[in-house]
């Protein structure tokens, strides 16, 4: 087995509010592949945008990474890079996108600048001014805007959503970096622009051959761009495996009922939508069991008092939850649980 | 853009026009008749008259005003009733010196405000950032005059480094011997505008911090001094410009109190006198000067601005169709 | 703890009998964290953790009471007594004497005495107008709010301490005069905030839904409008007593607010400028005074606006 890009070890991240301290990511544990698109899915607050900027060291005050968390990339733990190795892994290495691109880049400085500050940034080999400019160009030129050239001496909101947007992704992308994360990049599009710059993701993705770490809500950019999917909830991966595994075959009653929540083309209109009732636990004080405890249909009485163990269904395919137990009472329970067991 | 100016330029001289009408009034309804300190009782009827009517006293308030305002465009502020000369070239000999001090304390107050914010802001809740709060909170409250004699007992009455008053002295006219004469009075003046413009930078900056632009720069991996200098230091400063524009009426008045107390030969310290006399022409010619320092301080702050933040310029660009 | 890493089998669970792995319908509902936010546990706390803060109450404390027990001083504030002049600090006159052999710490209580009136009266005043036009003319809107916000900017385009020097000089001095003539120079900044408060309020969904259930102007803006303005209103006000009691002292020092023999820090600072060179401390004891008098009001203002305005970080 290939070595893996980035290994996440238990990762914990709290912030320290007015109201106590919110354990926004609760001893998390993944991998991401090598040129591989991974998604982050979750209801808002469940921790998905926190981890995704662990991994790049952008976790500020009041927010804290927790002792015991380790971030592997290539097999160095970032967690203790000084701050010259953050600058030179951030944007060379690892670059993000964010949500939305209006607030994220600087309002008073030329698109084209704010490109270029990324090379500057990382420019070991001396290049001259010049041929960075022509560099930006021609990444602008990839992202699909025309007139490169007269792009880069504009102002952000001097440009369209889906253009601005274009910029952040050739912002992240110039250096050629090997792990891209993509926090919401289409949420604050447009439907027809999102599948344009979905579009333009996955080309780039071929051409320069970065991993990426897809952060959504919306399960259509899942299905559409994710070779593996985690299923976050509450600051805890309840589920992860390959896109079909989750798609086809979940295992745990939140991924199941995310799932059956979602309209699907290919399904009979007649079916009601399955709402998850309830709302997401108070993460001052979470759950002493499983998270989704108090919203679970098939809630049984060890998952008020035990956190469920991780475990693997086949392959790379795990899930949280103590119906996978041989034990547990599964009458009326829609999907497969464990696995073998009452396969 | 040249409609923008003009609209503006005409907002400007409505202010103008205001200013000078409410200075005109206050004198005017003013108890204690402006016309008694100049006429004697050895005065006989005639003589008297003749005086209230070369004051323009025996008219109603708006005849006066207007009869005010038609010399005043012209240029002509009438004579002072002290030393019976025209105004306005009293004004214009002491007014380089009083620009000059005003000049050099306002660069001298923006050239510390602006490092000293921006690092507060960076070092936010940290020794630094408190020292620097302390600092600007000391600044603030004390009063200008009170620094000022306090700067006196120290360097002059103390430690005789620096003259307490003047410009020059007696006979001396070199550069170093006007900066020692200098020094006091630009510090002073000064430290309250410093104290206000690096509370501003401070706040103005932390906001900019929060903003998720500066995290996408973190992200690229810009570091920490680029983001301040690249990123952050425009947009704090942009609202600056305003605030400077606004805080023309502090210095046109901080220069009163403080020539003043430093005897500086400027228009202050003129004004000041002219008021112990009641010498109105004077007084209404240093109004409408101060107002017109003020009102185009302003002004050009609000040209600059639109100039220096694209988002505006385009915004009115739209507006007026280029 | 139980096994977290990717294990492949079960894993060692704790001991769980048969009776865990039944059904619960009755779960416990998730309410989330509640926590109440008290103004003045806020406030207290937001004092207790800040040393300036706790400085700056005791000491306003220290003055304000000193101001109310002046009269019980065994000196006469205005009573000359010229062989006892210019004596050093001792246990009667804690601050020396003046040129008259007058009590300096005495007369510093009533100064202070006169600087808090003049301060915390100008204050009102300036609230009072500066809270009623922001307010009409926030809420009203239209060419009435275009009307009086351009007689706002006029106002605060005016060389407001000119013109203050200009006014003093013409009316009786006196401490009405003053108190008046700060307020007229210092409301329109207090109207400019009010107004913006009140826009942002006026355009907030609890006050549409006051109005839709039925509530008249007077009702909204009694009830929704000015409880909700009072933090701004009451920062204002602590930064307004500070700026009145600078002004005070700025024009008595001049000669042009509470003139001689009557005491306030800004004439004892005029008194003390003539014989600076020779007795600096004349000028530092009632100058310092003013400046930690100040400073206190500053700090208090914005302890109250960081207590005031609602946060979530610590």
């Amino acid at each position: 087995m290939e070595t893996p890009l980035v290994e996440v070890k238990n990762l914990s991240v709290s912030y320290f509010t007015y109201a106590g301290e919110v354990h926004s990511v609760r001893d998390i544990s993944f991998t991401l592949s090598q040129g591989k698109t991974t998604a982050l899915v979750g209801e808002s607050g469940c921790g998905k945008t926190v981890a995704s900027k662990s991994l790049m060291g952008l976790i500020e005050r009041p927010g804290k990474i927790k002792e015991g968390s380790q971030i592997l990339y290539n097999g160095r733990n970032v967690l203790e890079f000084s701050k010259r190795e953050w600058s030179a892994f951030r944007g060379k290495e690892c670059s993000m996108i964010f949500q939305d691109a209006l607030v994220s880049l600087n309002p008073t400085v030329p698109v084209g600048k704010q490109i270029i500050e990324n090379l500057k940034n990382h420019n070991e080999e001396n290049l001259p001014l010049g041929q960075l400019r022509r560099r930006a160009a021609e990444m602008i030129d990839m992202a699909g805007i025309p007139d490169a050239e007269s792009c880069m001496a504009k102002y952000p909101h001097e440009l369209s959503g889906g253009q601005r947007q274009r910029i952040m992704i050739a912002t992240a992308m110039i250096t050629k970096p090997a792990l891209l994360i993509a926090d919401e990049p289409t949420t604050a599009l447009d439907v027809t622009i999102q599948a344009q710059i979905l579009e333009l993701m996955k080309d780039l993705q071929k051409r320069l051959g970065m991993a990426i770490v897809m952060i959504t809500h919306d399960l259509g950019v899942v299905a559409d761009m994710a070779d593996d999917i985690i299923v976050m909830y509450a600051g805890k991966i309840v589920e992860r495996g390959s896109g079909d595994d989750i798609f086809y075959d979940p295992r745990h009653p939140y991924t199941w009922a995310l799932m059956n929540s979602t309209p699907r083309l290919d399904w009979d209109s007649k079916k009601p939508l399955a709402a998850i009732e309830g709302t997401i636990p108070d993460a001052v004080h979470p759950p002493a069991g499983c998270a989704f405890c108090s919203r679970c249909p098939y809630a049984m009485a060890v998952c008020a008092a035990h956190d469920p163990p991780n475990v693997t269904v086949a392959g790379g395919h795990q899930t949280a939850c103590w119906l996978t137990d041989p034990r547990a009472d599964v009458t009326g329970v829609p999907f497969q649980t464990g696995g073998a067991l009452h396969g | 853009m040249l409609k923008y100016c003009l609209r503006k330029f005409g907002q400007l001289a409505v202010v103008m026009v205001l200013i000078s009408f409410f200075s005109f009034a206050v004198i005017y309804i003013a108890p204690g008749d402006i016309s008694s300190m100049y006429l004697s009782p050895d005065m006989t009827e005639e003589e008297q008259q003749a005086v209230i009517e070369m004051l323009g006293l025996d008219k109603s308030l708006p005849e006066q005003y207007l009869g005010w305002a038609r010399e005043a465009i012209r240029g002509n502020f009438g004579n002072s009733l002290a030393s019976k000369t025209p105004v306005w070239p009293l004004l214009a000999r002491r007014l380089p010196s009083t620009i000059l001090l005003m000049g050099v304390s306002l660069l001298a107050s923006l050239a510390l405000a602006i490092p000293l914010g921006l690092i507060a802001a960076y070092k936010k809740n940290t020794w630094v950032d408190n020292a620097v709060s302390a600092f600007a909170y000391f600044g603030m409250s004390i009063p200008s005059f009170y620094f000022g004699m306090l700067m006196i007992i120290l360097f002059t009455a103390k430690l005789h480094w620096l003259p307490s008053s003047g410009m020059h002295s007696v006979g001396v006219d070199t550069l170093p011997d006007t900066l020692a004469h200098m020094f006091m009075p630009v510090i002073t003046m000064a430290l309250s505008h410093m104290a206000s413009y690096t509370r501003y930078v401070r706040a103005n900056a932390i906001g900019q911090l929060s903003e998720e632009y500066v995290l996408a720069a973190k992200a690229r991996g810009t570091l920490p001094g680029k983001i301040l200098s690249h990123h952050v230091l425009k947009n704090t400063l942009l609202p600056i410009i305003t605030l400077l524009g606004m805080n023309m009426a502090s210095l046109v008045c901080g220069s009163f109190i403080i020539e003043s107390v430093f005897g500086w030969p400027g228009v202050g310290s003129f004004a000041m006198e002219a008021i112990g006399k009641r010498d109105y022409p004077v007084i209404m010619a240093y109004v409408m000067l101060s107002g017109a320092i003020l009102v185009v301080g302003n002004f050009t702050a609000d040209i600059l601005y639109s100039f220096a933040d694209p988002r505006i310029k385009r915004g009115i660009d739209e507006a007026h169709g280029k | 703890m139980e096994n977290k890493s990717i294990s492949a089998g079960r894993p060692a669970a704790p001991a769980l009998t048969e009776l865990d792995f039944q059904r619960i319908e009755k779960k416990e509902k998730d309410l989330g964290t509640v926590y109440r936010r008290s103004v003045w546990k806020e406030l207290l706390k937001e004092i207790g953790g800040n040393p300036m803060a706790i400085f700056a109450c005791i000491f306003l404390l220290t003055m304000i009471i000193g101001a109310l027990i002046a009269p019980f001083s065994p000196y006469d504030p205005n009573a000359i007594d010229l062989p006892n002049k210019f004596q050093p600090p001792s246990a009667q006159h804690w601050f020396g004497t003046d040129e008259f052999g007058r009590s300096y710490f005495t007369r510093a209580l009533y100064g202070g005495r006169v600087s808090l009136t003049v301060g915390f009266s100008a204050m009102l005043v300036t609230i009072c107008i500066g809270a009623v036009i922001g307010i009409f003319s926030g809420y009203i809107g239209g060419k009435l709010d275009m009307l009086l916000m351009r007689f706002t900017d006029i106002f605060l385009a005016l060389p407001s301490m000119l013109l203050m020097i200009v006014l003093n000089t013409m009316l009786k001095p006196g401490m009405t005069t003053l108190i008046m003539v700060l307020s007229l120079f210092s409301w329109a900044s207090v109207a400019r905030v009010t107004r913006a408060e009140t826009m942002s309020l006026k355009a907030r969904d609890f006050v549409a839904a006051s109005r839709n259930l039925g509530a008249g102007s007077l009702r909204v803006a009694v009830h929704h409008i000015l409880p909700n303005i009072m933090g701004p209103v009451i920062v204002a006000a602590s930064l307004g007593v500070a700026s009145a009691i600078l002004t005070e002292s700025s024009l008595s020092f001049l000669g042009l607010g509470i003139s001689i023999p009557h005491a306030s820090w800004g004439s004892m600072l005029q008194a003390a400028q003539a014989s600076i060179l020779d007795r600096p401390m004349m000028a530092v004891y009632p100058g310092a005074l003013v400046l930690l008098t100040v400073l206190s009001f500053n700090i208090l203002g914005d302890v109250l606006r960081s207590a005031l305005e609602p946060k979530i970080v610590k």
